[in-house]
């Protein structure tokens, strides 16, 4: 058998071609995380996968939701919970708790949370 | 009519399973991926009718998994769904285009089918992290689609198969095997805990060892590595250290080593009942004669160029298959077995914390 080169072999290379290209727009970025301190230890959690996670404070443990690539303070030890109050931010804040989180997205947050 | 075409069904599968053991012998750089000499034989049967060659696909992808020993486990699934993919993409690429489109053309459209199929399957169980490795997965493709055309240009493959005496295969199937192999496999998957996948995938390799399947463990470590390195994609967790600004977490490390564990405990079940469960005398069992009987006469024709070799078993004109089953599992193993996979996933399940 021999091989015989057609226009729909062109455009099939093309294609996948246009493929390999886009696939490096799928490559993970570190710019798409929350990175979040807690006292002296330091954390971070990929803004790509909704999840629920916790992380330690001196007064204890404060919870984090993340979901649609934006995150929000969900339970926390501090006595006024204004942080759980403020909802979804790119920057949240616990004070009592020394928690500070910072989503590092290309996706804007709306307006900082904060707790005192 | 109809028989022949049966036939030159599960021929074709069995050459395209008899090319997938051969490519065994070529390094693999990561446990997804393929080098696909495998679909020689699928792309030179691109003429049958729709039903037969859809058949020839599905029976090729049951069969390498089967032969490889992951059948029953979830790259059992990856293989079938993705030689289901490009098999399709290909023969309604070239009913669409009728003679405008060469081999080379159809081959880079299933290479690219089947890479998008295992990377989508891959990330469900992986996370998106996997899609780090998308665009070194389509370059490797794309190189193998050009060989596998240029090969398929050169091969030649009889259209109608060598008679076969196959008085050797088992006539039906069995419950116990089934029952407890789908009790396995399946609650190992939902255990919870890196330490508890550790244990359930030490109890694999001893179940393994129990059915005198011969143990690898260099795959078994390929896959936990690439699931771990998956996962560092995946910031979870308090931060070990960073390699620029990127973060390198515990909980992906901890998240990937205990995915990796349960797949490799999971291909190490499969490994084992692969030795328990045998063909029968089935469509699929006529595939894998065929294919021992290949692979009997390949090993026969030992020492001479590896070129001549194919061509030579290629072109025989009657096959005859042996059974090598020498060693029998009882089934009160399976059972056994199968209880404490059972025992220890629902214990890690119970005991598992939030995080």
């Amino acid at each position: 058998m021999k091989a015989k080169f057609h226009i729909m072999d062109i455009i099939m290379y093309m294609v996948f071609a246009i493929a390999i290209i886009l696939s490096l727009l799928l490559i993970p970025k570190p710019s798409d995380t929350l990175s979040v301190k807690a006292g002296d230890a330091e954390y971070a959690f990929s803004l790509n996968e909704n999840g629920i996670y916790s992380v330690e404070g001196p007064l204890g443990t404060t919870t984090i939701e993340i979901r649609d690539k934006r995150a929000r303070i969900i339970d926390s030890p501090c006595p006024n919970k204004t942080c759980v109050a403020s909802s979804w931010s790119k920057t949240l804040v616990c004070l009592p708790n020394k928690v500070i989180a910072t989503a590092n997205s290309k996706d804007e947050g709306g307006i900082d949370a904060t707790s005192s | 009519m109809q028989q022949a075409l049966k036939r030159r069904s599960s021929y074709y599968a069995a050459l395209s399973i008899f090319f997938g053991a051969i490519e065994l012998f070529i390094p693999k750089l990561l446990p997804f991926f393929r080098l696909g000499i495998a679909n020689i034989p699928i792309l030179l049967a691109l003429d049958m009718p729709p039903a037969y060659f859809m058949l020839l696909v599905v029976l090729k992808g049951i069969g390498n998994s089967y032969v490889q020993g992951n059948l029953f486990s979830v790259f059992g699934a990856i293989s079938i769904l993705q030689s289901l993919g490009s098999g399709f993409s290909m023969y309604l690429m070239r009913k669409i285009s009728k003679e405008k489109i060469s081999l080379y053309g159809l081959s880079a459209l299933g290479a690219l089918v089947s890479s998008a199929i295992q990377m989508l399957l891959a990330s469900l169980y992986v996370g998106m992290g996997v899609m780090a490795f998308l665009f070194w997965m389509l370059l490797i493709s794309l190189l193998s689609s050009i060989l596998v055309a240029f090969f398929s240009y050169r091969l030649e493959i009889p259209e109608y198969p060598p008679n076969i005496d196959k008085d050797g295969a088992k006539k039906e199937w069995e419950a116990i095997p089934i029952i407890t192999l789908i009790i396995s496999a399946g609650i190992i998957m939902v255990a919870k805990g890196w330490i508890y996948a550790l244990v359930l995938f030490a109890l694999a390799l001893l179940f393994q060892s129990c059915t005198h399947r011969k143990i690898k463990i260099v795959p078994y470590i390929l896959i936990t590595l690439f699931m771990i390195i998956s996962s560092l994609f995946t910031p979870t967790g308090r931060v070990l250290f960073r390699l620029g600004s990127y973060p390198f977490t515990q909980g992906a490390i901890l998240g990937g080593l205990e995915k990796g564990l349960k797949l490799s405990a999971a291909v190490a079940i499969s490994q084992g009942y692969s030795t328990v469960i045998r063909p029968a005398k089935s469509i699929i069992g006529d595939t894998l004669c065929y294919f021992t009987s290949l692979l009997t006469e390949f090993r026969d024709t030992k020492g001479r160029p590896f070129l001549e070799r194919v061509n030579a078993t290629l072109s025989l004109k009657e096959l005859k298959y042996t059974d090598t089953e020498k060693q029998k599992t009882r089934y009160f193993v399976l059972i056994l077995f199968s209880l404490m996979f059972l025992y220890v996933s629902i214990q890690s399940i119970v005991l598992s914390q939030p995080i």
